[in-house]
Parts: structure tokens; sequence; C-alpha cells
């Protein structure tokens, strides 16, 4: 005979007092989110651990992610500097980094070359004296031969206030935004550098003329001086270099109409057993390697992470099928088809993974953010959070999540409903 | 396929075996023919293993059949996807199981209206209104641990109507609850009867027994006894064994199907 179950009526909950069913109403048909924030809201600390793992995938590849967007940007502003000229630098130079110098009597030489239009001697000097590595390009002076550098990008920079140099400056200096508030702290201005301004920069007094808009590139870090401003400071540094008769490099731009790289090849035949040329496609072939090897492993690593948080979510939803058995099998007896079950599943490991996004994705931001904020002083800026890179992330997150979601969905929704309504509940 | 006109479920020669091995087999229908008719009260008894849950799986489409075929409303499912049987399940067949099997974490209306979820009907009822028809519309929101094991039943039988199916499968449910909880499981049964529905009824219960309009008797995975004598007291438009339609007997108007058997 069967016997008395052992759950005994209770006293009416204050719930349901509470609500009453309106006309009509079907009752409180659970929608499948609905259903599905009950589901993850049931299992709270497995949730919150599955949750926290794509989280920080999300979180790693915002971080590495907007590093790489922040040098992607840097070398974008140097892509467009590269790219109309032909550059003639020393042998065993990159398309990055001058190494050493080249007689500057070769610009003579060049300008004789058919399709030049003009020849630019560039010397660079550090912008401090003995300035270690740093992150991307050391804050430099660029001493340029002012009255040839009318096609210079260095020339063109934007200014927020006073004007560019003119031939004949000696000891005029035009500062980056950066370099303007490093000179401002430097004279204890309490303020930025700015036009009329006199300023000590590698033991000479100079005046400053102009001062570039912030544009949260390279060029921010760059000064623009005469160039025999900045010979006379590498002479300072090392008395037996002959500084008159070099430059760091020559910088050639084409007449109108005159394709740079074909220009390059007749470059190459003037002066390619004395120097390296580098037409705009070898230079920008070889910056975009350099790019896709250092994201490569940025976000190599960072995605890493996120398929981690990945796998999480498999072995959650795992469990969660083996556990739900019975459930299943009740659904599958109530109407519930494959795909509803599939469905259900599926929307589970998506809001999972992009409550996880939002999550890390936000986080990441405002790690970033924060960083950016201490070291803003010393002129670094190393993150960039691009809109493209929060789409990416959340995009990804959902993406792998739900992904992830999908073997165990596909398993309960096969699950036969009479074996799993033999199984315990 | 042949099919009845008049009938609701139908059975013809079904065959169901299950490979527990290579070596082992265990055929749990073999050739079972059966027709179940609108407003009909069947309970299927007999000893355990003799295939009578199996035969109420393979009615509801839950189960697939290894040979012959079941026929819902006139639709022969043989040949239907599972997408397909999970729609002539949705919409022809509630289940009510032994072990309610409710949803834990969900109110007696969410389980109730649950279905509503998967698919709508036009008879389709609001949950409140078929709890208050089982007399739960007090317990509405109470989760099934705060339900006694009877209200729990109703709140299943209540899921069971909520897409306003014909046919309700019953695997032995009333056999969890004492005596006097599963009368009033009876009595609700017998309603539904006279609200047309066909229930075919898995039981070791004398007194639901009694009261049915046929008692099909299973062993070894075949039918016995289909009642036959008794379905032609009480089964209106039935037909028998010899394919005559048995005339439509009055109801016991406003009688109980459980009092009338008394």
């Amino acid at each position: 005979m069967a016997a008395q179950t052992k759950t005994k009526p209770r006293p009416r909950t204050t719930r349901a007092v509470a609500a009453a069913p309106g006309p009509g109403s079907r009752g409180r048909r659970p929608g499948l989110f609905r259903e599905v924030g009950r589901n993850l809201r049931r299992r709270k600390l497995r949730s919150f651990l599955t949750l926290s793992g794509i989280a920080l995938g999300a979180f790693a590849l915002t971080v590495m992610g907007s590093l790489s967007e922040n040098f992607n940007r840097q070398i974008g502003s140097l892509e467009e500097f590269l790219s109309e000229q032909v550059l003639v630098r020393p042998k065993g130079s990159s398309a990055f980094f001058s190494a050493g110098n080249v007689p500057v009597t070769l610009a003579g030489e060049l300008e004789r070359v058919e399709g030049v239009d003009v020849v630019v001697p560039n010397l660079e000097v550090t912008y401090e004296e003995g300035a270690g590595e740093s992150f991307g390009p050391p804050q430099a002076i660029n001493g340029v031969d002012i009255a040839r550098a009318r096609r210079s990008p260095l020339n063109d920079l934007e200014l927020a206030s006073g004007r560019r140099l003119e031939p004949g400056d000696r000891w005029k200096i035009v500062l980056g935004s950066t370099l303007a508030r490093v000179a401002g702290e430097d004279e204890r201005l309490g303020r930025n550098a700015r036009p009329g301004d006199r300023v000590t920069i590698r033991n000479h007094e100079w005046e400053v003329v102009g001062v570039g808009v912030a544009t949260a590139t390279p060029v921010d870090g760059f000064a623009v001086a005469s160039i025999e401003d900045t010979r006379t400071i590498l002479k300072e540094a090392d008395p037996f270099v002959d500084t008159a008769s070099i430059a760091g490099e020559l910088q050639v731009y084409p007449e109108d109409g005159v394709e740079p790289n074909d220009l390059a090849d007749r470059i190459e035949t003037v002066v390619g057993d004395r120097a390296l040329v580098f037409p705009p496609e070898t230079s920008l072939d070889q910056i975009q390697q350099q790019t896709a090897i250092f994201n490569a492993i940025i976000l190599g690593s960072a995605l890493v992470a996120l398929l981690v948080g990945g796998v999480a979510i498999i072995n959650t939803m795992v469990f969660s099928v083996t556990e739900r058995t019975r459930e299943i099998g009740i659904k599958k007896a109530i109407g519930a088809s494959n795909r509803d079950i599939l469905r259900e599943f599926l929307a589970e490991s998506a809001i999972l993974s992009f409550s996880g996004g939002i999550l890390g994705g936000v986080a990441g931001y405002l790690f970033t953010f924060g960083l950016n904020s201490t070291t803003r002083d010393t002129g670094v800026i190393a993150f960039t959070v691009t809109p493209r890179l929060a789409l990416f992330v959340f995009a990804l997150s959902i993406v792998i999540g739900a992904g992830a979601g999908l073997l165990p969905a596909r398993r309960a929704a096969r699950i036969d409903p009479v074996r799993a309504l033999r199984t315990l509940g | 396929m042949t099919s009845n006109g008049s009938a609701v479920l139908q059975l013809e020669e079904v065959r169901r075996t299950y490979h527990l091995s290579r070596a082992v087999d265990v055929p749990a229908l073999r050739g079972v023919s059966l027709t179940f008719v609108p407003g009909e009260l069947v309970t299927i008894v007999g000893p355990s293993g003799s295939g009578k849950t199996t035969l109420l799986n393979v009615s509801g489409l839950l189960d697939h059949q290894d040979a012959g075929d079941v026929i819902v409303d006139g639709e022969s499912t043989g040949a239907l996807s599972d997408r397909e049987r999970t729609r002539v399940r949705r919409e022809k067949i509630g289940f009510v199981f032994q072990s309610f099997n409710l949803l834990p974490h969900l109110s007696a209306e969410e389980n109730v209206a649950m279905p509503l979820r998967y698919g709508d009907a036009p008879k389709a009822r609001p949950a409140a209104e078929l709890l208050a028809h089982v007399g739960l519309a007090e317990r509405r929101l109470h989760r099934p641990d705060e339900l006694s094991g009877g209200e729990q039943q109703r709140v299943a039988i209540a899921r069971a109507l909520a897409l306003d199916p014909p046919i309700l499968l019953c695997d032995e449910p009333t056999g969890e609850l004492d005596s006097e909880t599963a009368s009033g499981i009876h009595d609700l049964l017998g309603e539904l009867r006279r609200a047309g529905k066909t229930l075919v009824v898995v039981t070791h219960n004398e007194e639901l027994a009694r009261i049915a309009d046929r008692s099909i008797h299973m062993r070894d995975g075949v039918i016995t006894d289909d009642g036959a004598k008794r379905s032609r007291r009480s089964a209106p438009g039935h037909k028998g064994s010899d394919g005559k339609r048995r005339p439509a007997k009055p109801k016991a108007s406003g009688t109980a199907g459980r009092k009338r058997a008394r």
C-alpha cells in the first residue's frame, strides 16, 4: 500500500498572499530568459565562478588588447609619416631606427636623381642626455634642414600655439605637447612651456616658438629644431665626430606624380653601395611584420585566458546537464522539443559569457584607465581602449561562451526522455 | 495503416524490445493492439515488468516502438520526425507521473504554465484557473516542497491539462499517496473523464480499477485481457472486438465515477 508522503502543507507564504492573477491571464508563464536566470541563481556560487573565468579572460584581452591598440595607433602615425618618402639610412638600419649616420654629401647626389623633389637631412638626438630605453619611440629632438623641410611631416606638425621654424632660426624649438609639459616641469614654470618661454634642454637655452597639439601619438614626444643645433649637441657628446658632414638619415621626397617606390629603385642604383634605401613599401612591410608579431604575442596570450574561461563554461554546463537530466526529461514530457532544450542551455552559457565579457571588459577598461592616469605624468600612455576593441572583447566572449555551451546543450537536447525520467531527481 | 474513426488513441501491433547488451534483449511489448475512445477511463494493470509503463511511454510518444504504429487523434506517428512527434505529444497528450515530476524551483502556478512556454492551444486555460479547478487556488504561489503529496499530484494534473490535450496518460498517479488522498485524485480523474478526456492509467489501485470503464491486463508484454466487457458497459461509441460500435449509454449525471463504482 502506498505510504503517505512526508511533505506536509505549510502555511501560506506572504508571496502567496501578495499576488493575484489578472483576469484572463495565462498565469506566470516562465519565459526563456526568466527560466535561464532562475537556473543560474539556483547555483549561485557555480555561476559566479564560471562567470569569473570568462571575466578574467575578457579582462586580460581588454588590457592586452588596449596595449596592442595603443601600439598600433603609434605605428599608424609612423606609417603616415613614411608613406610618401624614401628613406636613406646607414647600412644596418631598419625602418624603425637609424643605425649611425650617412654622409650629408649624399643629399646633393640624390637631388640629381630624376623625379626627386627635395632631400631633407635629419639628425635626431634624444631630448634628455643619456635617456635610456622607453616604451615606444624615445622623446627626441629632430634636427631638420629647415630650408629644405617644406615637405617634412614634422614641419606639418599641427600647432596649438606659436609658429613653425623658419630658415635661419637657431636655438629655437617647436615642442610636442608632451615635451611642452616636461619642459614646463623642468623649468618649474607651474604650467606647460609655451611660445616665448626660455627653456634649458641638453645644456642649451632655447626659445620655445611653437607647441604642437596633443595627438596621443609619438609626435607628442618630438621636438623640432634646426639640424645645426642638433649637430652641435651631438658634437658636444662626441667631439671626435665630424658632425658637419653627417645626417642620421636623408628623407627623399618625389616630385608630384612620381611613384615613391619607383623612385627608390633609381636611388638604389645611385647610393645603394653606401647606404640602405627604404622605399615606402619596404618600410611599411617591416613595420607591419613587427606589428603583426607583437599583436600575435599580446593577443594570443589574452585569447588563451579567454579560452580557459570557455573551458570553464563547458565544464559547468556538462555538469549542469548531468545534474538536470530528470528536469530535461520532464520538460520533454510536457512538450519541450530538442530545440527548446538546446536553446535553453545555449542561452544559459551565452548569458554567463556575456555577463563575464561585460564585467571583464569594464574591469579591464578601469584598470587601463588607472594605469594611464598614473603614467600620464611621465608622458607615457601605454593603453588605448578603442570601440572596436570593446566590441571585439564582448563579441568574442559571447562567441566563445556560446560555442563552449554548444556541446553540452546538444547533449542535453538529445537526452532520451524515458531514460531521463528514470534518473533520480 | 488503418484507423478507427472514433478512436482518439490507437496502437497497432506495437512491439518494443530493450537491448540491454549484445546478448540480452528484453521484449517489453510483443505486438500490442489497443483502441481508446474519447471520454474513456482505462486502467492498465499487471505485475512489475509486464510492460505497462513502456506501453504508456510508447503511447505518449516519449518512446519509439520498434514495429507497429501509434495513431493519435487519427494521425499515424510511426513515420513522423522527432519534431513532429514532439508537436503531437504537446498538443494531444498530457502526462501524470507517480512521483509528480514537478520542477522544484518553480511555484505551482509556474509549473502549470510551463507547457505554455513550449506551445499554445486555442483552448489553453490560464494556470490560475486550472489550479482553482483542482482545488489549489490558494496555493498557486507555493513551491512543490511546500505542498503535500496529494497537492503536488493535483498540480501535476493541472499541468497536464494546460494545453487542453484530449488524452491523459497517468503512470501510477496515486502510487505515492495514502488511500484518502488517492480517493481525491480518483474523483478528479473521474471528473476529467466526464469532461470528455481519455484517461489511460497504469495502476495497482483496485479502487481505481473498479471505477474504470475498462481494465486492461498485461503480462510479459502482451494483453491478457483488454477489458472489452466493461468497455461495452460504459464507453460510448467504443467498438468491441467484433468491430461493431456499441450504443452510447447515458452517463449517470452528477455522479462521480468513484461513487458510481461503489
